[in-house]
């Protein structure tokens, strides 16, 4: 009798479980952005701390930071070097491949021109900028 | 690439775009990437050359345009491409590509499917959406 409510209250307690995670997968609860921009102005303190512009992103996928980016125009003397696209490019060599399809990309200010197309070659899902975490949407073909 | 540049034996606008044409070949004969190659050039010399290579590297942003701007870069040791002008296979640089030749200061740039029928694309803007 105590086994089987024990087993009884147990069921229930890993259905609730299953409900709570159900519930924050599809909220996709604020605290998880907060958490990834965080890491994106961690890579815009590296920038700095480098010597670098103060820029930083990070590309996440299914809640795994997967891509670090932080800005490296003068400490790699590349003018293609902006954080976005270190992060991609970081991003493409920890999947292996070019697509990012599925990935969302978090970075500290609004990307530039060259960057939002980098991120639409990616066919990054979306882009979240700066401290009060902005949903930018799909990124777009030049704007 | 840290070889040497095999320049053209006689510089001139023909001989540096088929440059951009050869790399554009090649990169796609080898399944690196896209048939796309662009060369960086200053004072009549090519100080940085590139192809596509989005398959090689798993780099979504390694257009023949970017890796030929990276390559000058990293050749001369400075982001700032000033007097600088690129040579592009294809039509116009996509805004990507168009942006990072804004950012590295290039002066011009010029793009063609055949060396002898270049079109001047103007200087780089940031360019609007
Ligand atoms: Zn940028
Ligand atoms: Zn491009």
């Amino acid at each position: 009798m105590l086994n089987r409510r024990s087993m009884l209250t147990g069921a229930m307690a890993a259905m609730m479980t299953g409900l709570l995670t159900l519930r924050n997968a599809l909220a996709q609860p604020a605290n998880a952005h907060s958490g990834f921009i965080k890491r994106a102005f961690a890579m815009r303190r590296r920038a700095v701390a480098e010597g670098d512009q103060a820029y930083g992103a990070i590309v996440v996928k299914k809640g795994r930071v997967i891509g670090l980016g932080p800005s490296r125009v003068l400490t790699n003397m590349d003018a293609t070097g902006h954080a976005e696209m270190e992060a991609l490019r970081d991003a493409g060599r920890t999947l292996g491949t070019h697509d990012l399809s599925g990935c969302i990309l978090y970075t500290t200010s609004l990307p530039c021109r060259m960057c939002e197309t980098a991120a639409y070659w990616g066919n990054i899902e979306r882009v979240y900028t700066g401290a009060d975490i902005t949903d930018r949407g799909k990124p777009g073909y030049g704007c | 690439m840290a070889d040497l540049i095999k320049q053209p034996a006689v510089s001139s606008p023909a001989a540096f775009m088929q440059r951009a044409l050869d790399l554009a070949a090649a990169t796609q004969k080898s399944g690196r990437g896209n048939a796309y190659g662009a060369v960086i050039v200053r004072s009549d010399r090519i100080i940085g050359e590139g192809a596509n290579a989005i398959y090689a590297h798993h780099d979504p942003t390694a257009h023949g345009e970017v890796e030929a701007i990276k390559d000058a870069c990293r050749r001369i040791g400075d982001n700032d491409l000033s007097g600088a002008v690129i040579y592009t296979s294809g039509g116009a640089p996509c805004p990507m590509c168009a942006t990072a030749c804004y950012w590295a200061n290039l002066d011009r740039i010029y793009y063609a499917h055949r060396a002898d029928d270049i079109t001047d694309g103007g200087v780089p803007e940031y360019g609007k959406c």
